[in-house]
């Protein structure tokens, strides 16, 4: 069932594009989502790795029912800092690491995703004091993307991969993809611009526009840098807004 | 979203074409189901989109094949078949159906009420009017 921000999107597609049809709208939404998705990565997920000696390879599965397109970042979480955490393997949980590791494996060298309950608050709180590691995705995109580490850890740890998804099929009985509600309520109007842009630029239909298209166009990718923009700085406002002294510019309006 | 049948559709061309005393009609139900036909490729030429709606209205079949979407040619076999046409663009099917059926006919009428209807087929598919 489609959620209350997605009604009131499709709703407000019907006002502009008068004429074109309910299942019409809902193809472009999908094809606008992914865009979106793709080149904003807001959508991320924090997946554990459970990481062996002997394997480059590993199966990431996602509960979000998007698709990984994006590796963000790969880490080894360090042991969370406080008086109760002293000692304690990396997963946090005062229980003993190997066992924990071992019952969630399995041997199977697969990811396990975040709706198995393993506990994921420790490794998010300390992802920013990780150890970065390298690894790239193969088969981005595909249902099951696979992560390859370059360099194997010496015993099995546990990593954490950001990564960044986007919609995929299937999509709900209604035919609306699968995206976190607060992205459609936050960026409805990017959303409605995109799915505009891209259905007003069908040739001879009621509802074509090519003036329209370019104008919902644009806003659509100015909504994107936005989107972009709050994924990097983490939805704050005013980071980053320091700039290089004007005395060392290697270029004026006078020397171009 | 309502769709109509074969049926419907004709029964809606009769009422335009002025032929509701029958049968037998003044135009067969060939004649009628002729123009549906024809509707629907002239529809497939124009706007694909339109066959294409309910695909998408529901969560699509994993194992689908790639198709037109075009359905199959209606007959009086199975005029209790869904036409799957939004039913915004109901009355233009109807207007495509009652002007290819004056079109055939030299006795009744002429040819500038069907070339309205064909006009009027052409228009709403493709602009506001």
């Amino acid at each position: 069932m489609a959620s209350p921000s997605v009604i009131r999107l499709i709703d407000t597609c019907r006002l502009h594009v008068p004429g074109s049809g309910d299942g019409i709208l809902r193809l472009e939404l999908f094809n606008a989502a992914k865009e979106f998705f793709r080149e904003t990565c807001i959508w991320r997920e924090e997946l554990n790795v459970f990481v062996t000696a002997t394997s480059y390879d590993y199966d990431l599965i996602t509960a979000s029912r998007g698709v990984i397109h994006t590796l963000m970042r790969l880490a080894k979480p360090n042991p969370p800092v406080g008086p109760n955490a002293v000692n304690k393997p990396a997963n946090a949980t005062g229980g003993d690491f190997n066992a924990d590791f071992n019952s969630d494996f399995s041997g199977k060298n697969s990811l396990a995703p975040v709706a198995t309950g393993y506990p994921t608050q420790p490794y998010n709180t300390a992802v920013h004091d990780a150890a970065p590691r390298e690894g790239w995705l193969l088969a981005s995109g595909a249902d099951d993307a696979i992560l390859r580490i370059k360099n194997l850890p010496n015993a099995n740890e546990v990593w954490i991969a950001e990564v960044a998804l986007t919609v995929s099929d299937p999509t709900d009985g209604d035919g609306i993809p699968f995206m976190p509600d607060w992205i459609v309520e936050k960026y409805q109007d990017t959303l409605l611009d995109g799915v505009l842009s891209r259905i007003m630029i069908h040739p001879a239909k009621p509802y074509s526009s090519a003036q329209g298209a370019m104008l919902h166009g644009k806003r659509f990718n100015m909504g994107k840098g936005q989107a972009r923009n709050d994924a990097r700085h983490g939805a704050t406002f005013g980071v980053q807004r320091w700039s290089f002294p004007q005395q060392f510019r290697t270029s004026s309006q006078r020397s171009i | 979203m309502q769709l109509f049948s074969a049926s419907d559709y004709m029964t809606e061309a009769r009422t335009l074409l002025q032929d509701l005393v029958g049968p037998p009609y003044r135009y067969t139900d060939d004649t009628i189901l002729m123009g549906l036909n024809g509707a629907m490729n002239e529809i497939a030429r124009l706007r694909p989109d339109l066959f294409a709606d309910m695909k998408y209205q529901t969560r699509m079949n994993p194992n689908a094949v790639i198709t037109d979407n075009i359905p199959p040619t209606y007959t009086t076999a199975n005029v209790g078949s869904v036409v799957p046409i939004p039913p915004q663009y109901k009355q233009a099917v109807v207007f495509y159906i009652a002007g290819l059926s004056q079109l055939l006919d030299t006795e009744d009428t002429t040819d500038v009420r069907a070339t309205g209807f064909m006009t009027l087929f052409k228009a709403s598919m493709t602009s506001l009017q």
